[in-house]
C-alpha cells in the first residue's frame, strides 16, 4: 500500500490548488485519509482515536499550509504529523497509567480479526520498542522506502534501517520464529 | 528477500487496517470552516482566496472597530431600546443556572455573575432552569421544603436591563411531585430537566412514575424507579393544565433534554430498555438497548408517547450487534430544522450506563435524520449539552473537567454551531458528588 502524492503535486504545479489551501488539504484528505487512518490503527488500536489523530495532523497542515516548500512534501508532513499523534496517545496513555495490553484491538472487528495468529502478532508488536514498531509499520504495512520511512519517522536513513531490522528480530524471537 | 515474520506482520496489520472503509472515515473538519452539507462530503462550499492574505488582518480590524463604533453610537441614541442579547451574530447576552440549589444570572459572553436569584419562601432549592426566546425571560423550578417526596413548583423570572433579575413569580398549577430526591435539598441530588416554548406559553418536563408499592419488599410507595422517566409533561403556563404522554410499552424508559422548537414540536432523548427499532417505530425487544432522539407531536391526542412520536436518529444495541455510537442526548434547534445530539462512540459494543467512551456533537436533519455534520472538538470530552439560544446559534453546554462524573469540576462553555467555535465561560464550578446542574439562555 504505497501513497502517492501525484495528483496534488501534479495539480499544484498547475497552480490550481495551492492558492486555496482548504481546498488543497481537503484534497489531500480524500486521498489519503483512509491510508492513514489506517495507520494510526495499527498504530494506536482504536478507531476514535486514530480518526481524531488524522483529523488532527490535517488540521495541522491547514494551519502550516503556507510554510510548506511545495504541495508535493504536504504528504509527507502529514505522515509524520500522524505518527507525532499516535507518539502522543501513547504518553498520553502512559501518564493515565493504562497498560497497552488493555487497549482494545479487536471489538466490532472481531471477524477480521479472528485468526489467534494474526492477534499474536500485533500482541508481539506493541511488546517491542515504540521506534522499531514505527519503522516495521511504515517498511512493511505502508510498504514505504527506507528513504520515506526516514523522512516520516525525522530520523537518518541508516536509523531507519537500523530500527526496522531490530524491529524485525525482535518481532521474531517474540513469535518464536526461526531465524 | 520477505521473511516469515514479515509477511505475518503485512497480512496481521492489513487486516486490522481492512476493518476501516471508505464510509467510516469522518468528512474532514477545518478550524472555522464554512457549514457543508452531507452531500458535500469533504467538499467547501466556499473558501477563502489565498491571494492578498495580509489585507485579511486589516480587513477584520477595520470590521471589528467599525461595529464597535456603530454599537456605541447606537447605543447613545437618545430613546434606542436595549439590544436584544439574540442578535443573530452575537451570543446571547445572559444566562441562567441552577447548581447545588442555587441560581444565578451570568453573562453569556463571559460568564462572569450578575446576580444570585433569591429564593421565594417555602422553596429549598432550585432544581431547574428553562428559557423563553429573546434571552430575557426564565422558568425556574423550585423544590418545596418539609417535604419527604419532594414536589416542584415553577416560576417565571425576567431580567431587567442589565440582566438585574425581577421578582420571580409562581406559575399557576399544583405541585409537581417528583419521585427523586432534588438538587440542592436535603434529600438529595436530582435536578429537574424541563424546557419551555420559544414563546413561553407551555414548558415540558420528563417525569417517572413513582413505583407501585408492593408489601414485603423493601419499596416504599412512591419509591422511584432508578433511571425512569417515563412520561412526557406538558403543562400550560398560564393556566397550569397538564397534558401527560406516557411510554406504557416499555420495560424502561429514561427521557432527558426535552426541547421545544417553535412550531411547537418537542425534542427529546430516550434511552429504551429491552427495545428494539422497526420500521421507524420502537418494538418490544428484550435483551436489546435503543438511544434515540425522538420528536413527539404535542398538537396529537395522546396519551402514548411512542405513537404520537417520530424517531429522528437512534442507535440501537443488541446483545449480538457490535454497535459503538449511541444516542444519549440532544436538543432540537428552535426552527425544528435540525436537532444537535450527543452521540458516544465507544470501543467495544456496549450498553449505556456502563459505557465509557468519546462524546460528540452531531447536527442531524430533524426532517430526513441524516447527519449532516459533526461539531468539531479539539478533545475527546464529557459534556452535556444544556440550552440553545433563540436564533438557533449557540449552544450552551457543560463541560466536566474532572473525573468521576457527576463529581468535579465542570465548566459552561459556549459553542458558536455556524463555526463551531468554542468559548470555555469563566464559570467554572464544583457540583457536590451526585449533583447535577442546568442552565439556559
Amino acid at each position: 500500500m504505497r501513497a502517492s502524492t501525484a495528483t496534488i503535486a501534479d495539480r499544484g504545479q498547475r497552480g490550481e490548488i495551492l492558492a486555496d489551501p482548504a481546498a488543497a488539504v481537503t484534497a489531500l484528505y480524500r486521498e489519503h485519509a483512509l491510508g492513514l487512518t489506517r495507520l494510526a490503527l495499527v498504530m494506536v488500536r482504536d478507531t476514535q482515536t486514530a480518526e481524531d489523530i488524522v483529523q488532527d495532523a490535517f488540521c495541522g497542515l491547514h494551519r502550516r499550509w503556507g510554510q510548506l516548500r511545495d504541495a508535493s512534501s504536504a504528504l509527507a508532513y502529514v505522515r509524520s504529523a500522524v505518527l507525532n499523534g499516535c507518539r502522543s496517545e501513547f504518553r498520553r496513555r502512559k501518564v493515565s497509567r493504562r497498560q497497552l495490553a488493555d487497549v482494545p484491538v479487536w471489538s466490532a472487528e472481531s471477524a477480521a480479526m479472528a485468526s489467534e495468529e494474526r492477534r499474536e502478532v500485533l500482541r508481539a508488536l506493541l511488546r517491542i520498542p515504540a521506534r522499531q514498531r514505527e519503522a516495521l509499520i511504515l517498511r512493511y504495512y505502508l510498504d514505504l522506502s527506507e528513504a520515506e520511512t526516514a523522512s516520516a519517522m525525522r530520523i537518518s536513513r541508516g536509523a531507519a534501517k537500523s530500527n526496522a531490522a531490530r524491529g524485525i528480530t525482535a518481532l521474531r524471537l517474540l513469535l518464536g520464529e526461526e531465524s | 528477500m520477505t521473511s516469515r515474520t514479515q509477511e505475518r506482520l503485512r497480512d496481521a496489520a492489513t487486516a486490522l487496517g481492512s476493518t476501516l472503509q471508505c464510509q467510516d472515515i469522518p468528512p474532514l473538519q477545518l478550524p472555522d470552516a464554512p457549514r457543508r452539507s452531507a452531500s458535500a462530503g469533504a467538499q467547501f462550499v466556499s473558501a477563502r482566496p489565498a491571494h492578498r492574505r495580509w489585507l485579511a488582518p486589516l480587513l477584520a480590524a477595520a470590521a471589528v472597530a467599525a461595529v464597535i463604533g456603530l454599537v456605541v453610537v447606537a447605543r447613545n441614541l437618545p430613546g434606542t431600546p436595549a439590544p436584544r442579547g439574540s442578535a443573530a451574530s452575537e451570543p446571547p447576552r445572559f444566562l441562567v443556572a441552577t447548581v447545588d440549589g442555587q441560581a444565578t444570572v451570568r453573562s453569556g459572553v463571559s460568564g462572569n455573575v450578575i446576580a444570585q436569584i433569591p429564593r421565594p419562601h417555602g422553596i429549598e432549592a432550585y432544581a431547574g432552569v428553562a428559557s423563553a426566546a429573546g434571552n430575557t425571560t426564565y422558568f425556574l423550578a423550585g423544590a418545596i421544603a418539609r417535604m419527604s417526596i419532594p414536589k416542584i413548583v415553577f416560576y417565571r423570572l425576567v431580567l431587567g436591563a442589565g440582566g438585574r433579575p425581577g421578582k420571580v413569580q409562581r406559575l399557576p398549577g399544583q405541585p409537581l411531585t417528583v419521585p427523586g430526591p432534588v438538587s440542592g435539598s436535603r434529600s438529595g441530588s436530582v435536578d429537574l430537566d424541563f424546557a419551555v416554548t420559544p414563546d413561553g406559553r407551555k414548558l415540558a418536563y420528563a417525569s417517572s412514575r413513582p413505583l407501585r408499592y408492593v408489601p414485603g419488599t423493601l419499596l416504599e410507595p412512591g419509591t422511584p424507579i432508578p433511571g425512569s422517566s417515563d412520561d412526557i409533561v406538558v403543562q400550560d403556563v398560564t393556566t397550569g393544565v397538564r397534558r401527560t404522554w406516557s411510554a406504557r410499552a416499555s420495560a424502561g424508559a429514561a427521557i432527558s433534554r426535552v426541547s421545544w422548537e417553535l412550531a411547537g414540536q418537542l425534542g427529546y432523548a430516550v434511552i429504551l430498555q429491552d427495545s428494539g427499532v422497526s420500521q421507524h417505530a420502537v418494538i418490544h425487544e428484550p435483551g436489546s438497548v435503543v438511544g434515540a432522539f425522538m420528536v413527539l407531536d404535542t398538537t396529537a391526542p395522546g396519551p402514548n408517547l411512542f405513537r404520537d412520536s417520530r424517531i429522528v436518529t437512534f442507535g440501537a444495541v443488541s446483545p449480538h450487534s457490535e454497535t459503538r455510537e449511541f444516542v444519549v442526548g440532544g436538543l432540537i434547534s428552535p426552527d425544528g430544522q435540525h436537532v444537535y445530539t450527543e452521540i458516544m462512540r465507544t470501543r467495544r459494543p456496549v450498553y449505556p450506563g456502563r459505557a465509557r467512551g468519546t462524546l460528540r456533537i452531531a447536527e442531524v436533519s430533524a426532517v430526513t435524520g441524516r447527519t449532516i455534520r459533526l461539531i468539531p472538538m479539539a478533545r475527546p470530552l464529557e459534556f452535556t449539552m444544556a440550552s440553545i439560544d433563540g436564533t438557533g446559534r449557540y449552544l450552551l453546554r457543560g463541560l466536566f473537567l474532572a473525573h468521576p462524573v457527576p463529581a468535579g469540576d465542570s465548566q459552561l462553555e459556549r459553542v458558536d454551531l455556524k463555526t463551531g467555535r468554542v468559548t470555555r465561560l469563566s464559570y467554572l464550578f464544583t457540583r457536590r458528588t451526585g449533583s447535577a446542574f442546568e442552565a439556559a439562555w
